[in-house]
């Protein structure tokens, strides 16, 4: 049964270790607020998975938390790159496991449907097979190898919307934008689903990205995306970004804004 | 001619009619390419970020406003619709922008060599999954030297021609990097290698050779665009965004 809770208890569902998602896409969607109170609870080791990433990465190597990042991108798009994270990433103080589209939504999916596997047509040929230890399987009704993708299981998804209701329904997009729906393949995978929403109505009218028997938490944090955007309510800040961007401890930066409660 | 304008130009060319062309919103060589393509080349349609088939526009308003994207599609691909389309081969034609590509069509998106170990770029997004199911790409680069065009990437993340027919033994739809296009040259994959088809206005095959990592053969065509590509370009992409890609230069 869904339980409306607050952003520290939210946070409070993670553990030391944890694999954590995050939902949203590059600088759409990202649950800022749910990762700034996962931060401040102080977590270490944690297998963060989050597959286009940029401030929701940052944070969480900015403030030590992550031991591996799964991902198939971590940035800023024109903006620039991600540095903190290409800074850990090249002192080997995380762990990063490079992930194709299809490498990681086919071990969503598989953990989603209870399988240990799914095959897929992509990532063949490329590093990514021998990095991820993928492994081949004949193919029995007789169309020759394919290459599968293990289930990747998550403890904990954190995802950010416009609308939610306290049943755990997550309405769909406002703006169907790249890649609209991916937090559905996530909280599918998660035992534990947290979703913070700008707003909680008494009940979602229209389409539903998430239902009740798929939501654990949900929590009503009001620009909760923010300073990144959420379509169709608002959009990502760009003067916020350009001064991280150019600021020269990006780590410290990152550190006092979350102590000071991510005030803009 | 502008380098911008040509890239586009030839990226255009690429496509042949039926294709459907997939770009991403942040690259907008690639999205100039596609609308002109879809504007000239009976067919074609054009998937970008998801979204289905968008009426060429002024892609400036695509680049710094995609929400503004779906109101000039027929629908936006939710993710597994378009892995769907992507592993069962609907998609024949995309352009990509690796910071590495070597002699066989191996792409590297993630990370390069340095002297004191590698760094990351941004990632592999889907860069192993579309080099393995999109029938053909044509990776492009305005920087035309031997730091781009390198003899092996530093990482594979995106698969090459050989060994020759390893993609039938998979009943792969990709057959990888087709066409190479840079600010000097456009090289397509012949015969097991890469071969220079066509030359930016002003350069030579040596200067192409010269900032190339790997051996090339030439089989250069001279050719123009026609007349409506300059008004049809202006169309598209007033404000120039595409030098964002490219730079300025003549």
């Amino acid at each position: 049964m869904t339980q409306i809770a607050t952003l520290d208890e939210a946070a409070s569902l993670v553990s030391d270790g944890a694999r954590v998602g995050i939902g949203g896409v590059l600088l759409e969607r990202k649950p800022l607020a749910a990762i700034g109170a996962v931060a401040r609870h102080g977590y270490r080791d944690l297998v963060v998975s989050t597959f286009l990433a940029s401030l929701d990465a940052e944070l969480l190597v900015a403030t030590g938390c992550v031991e591996t990042m799964r991902t198939g991108y971590v940035g800023f798009e024109h903006r620039g790159g991600a540095p903190v994270f290409r800074a850990a990433e090249q002192d080997g103080s995380i762990s990063v496991e490079a992930h194709s589209e299809l490498t990681y939504t086919r071990g969503l999916r598989a953990a989603a449907s209870g399988l240990p596997f799914l095959p897929l047509r992509g990532a063949v040929g490329s590093q990514l097979v021998a990095d991820l230890d993928l492994r081949e399987v004949e193919d029995p009704y007789g169309s020759g190898p394919v290459l599968v993708a293990p289930a990747s299981p998550l403890d904990v998804a954190l995802i950010h919307t416009h609308e939610a209701d306290r049943h755990g329904v997550v309405a769909a997009p406002a703006l169907q934008t790249f890649l609209w729906d991916s937090d559905a393949a996530l909280a599918a995978a998660a035992a534990t689903v947290v979703v913070t929403a700008e707003r909680i109505v008494d009940r979602v009218e229209g389409p539903a990205l998430l239902t009740g028997i798929d939501v654990d938490i949900v929590v009503e944090a009001p620009g909760g995306a923010a300073p990144l955007g959420l379509p169709g309510e608002y959009g990502a800040d760009e003067d916020w970004l350009a001064t991280y961007l150019a600021h020269d401890d990006p780590v410290q930066y990152l550190n006092d804004w979350i102590s000071a409660g991510m005030t803009q | 001619m502008r380098v911008a304008d040509w890239m586009v130009w030839r990226l255009s060319c690429q496509a042949v009619p039926g294709d459907v062309i997939v770009v991403g919103v942040a690259t907008p060589l690639a999205l100039c390419a596609a609308f002109v393509a879809r504007a000239t080349v009976p067919g074609v349609r054009v998937m970008v970020g998801g979204a289905v088939d968008p009426e060429p526009h002024d892609i400036a308003e695509t680049l710094y406003d995609p929400a503004s994207l779906p109101a000039r599609s027929h629908g936006v691909l939710g993710q597994e619709a378009l892995l769907s389309h992507l592993q069962r081969g609907t998609f024949t034609l995309q352009f990509v922008s690796p910071a590495q590509i070597d002699a066989s069509g191996q792409i590297n998106t993630v990370r390069v060599t340095t002297p004191g170990g590698s760094r990351w770029l941004a990632g592999p997004l889907a860069i192993p999954d579309i080099t393995a199911a999109v029938g053909r790409l044509a990776a492009y680069r305005a920087e035309h030297s031997q730091r781009v065009l390198v003899p092996q990437v530093d990482h594979v993340t995106g698969s090459g021609q050989q060994p020759a027919g390893w993609r039938q033994d998979y009943r792969l739809a990709g057959h990888g990097v087709q066409t190479i296009v840079t600010s000097q040259a456009e090289m397509a994959w012949n015969d097991g290698q890469y071969e220079v088809t066509s030359l930016a206005p002003g350069t030579s095959l040596a200067d192409v050779r010269a900032g190339c990592g790997f051996a090339l053969s030439d089989a250069v065509e001279a050719a123009s665009p026609p007349d409506s590509f300059g008004e049809l370009l202006e169309s598209i992409d007033p404000s120039r965004v595409r030098d964002l890609e490219a730079g300025g230069g003549h």
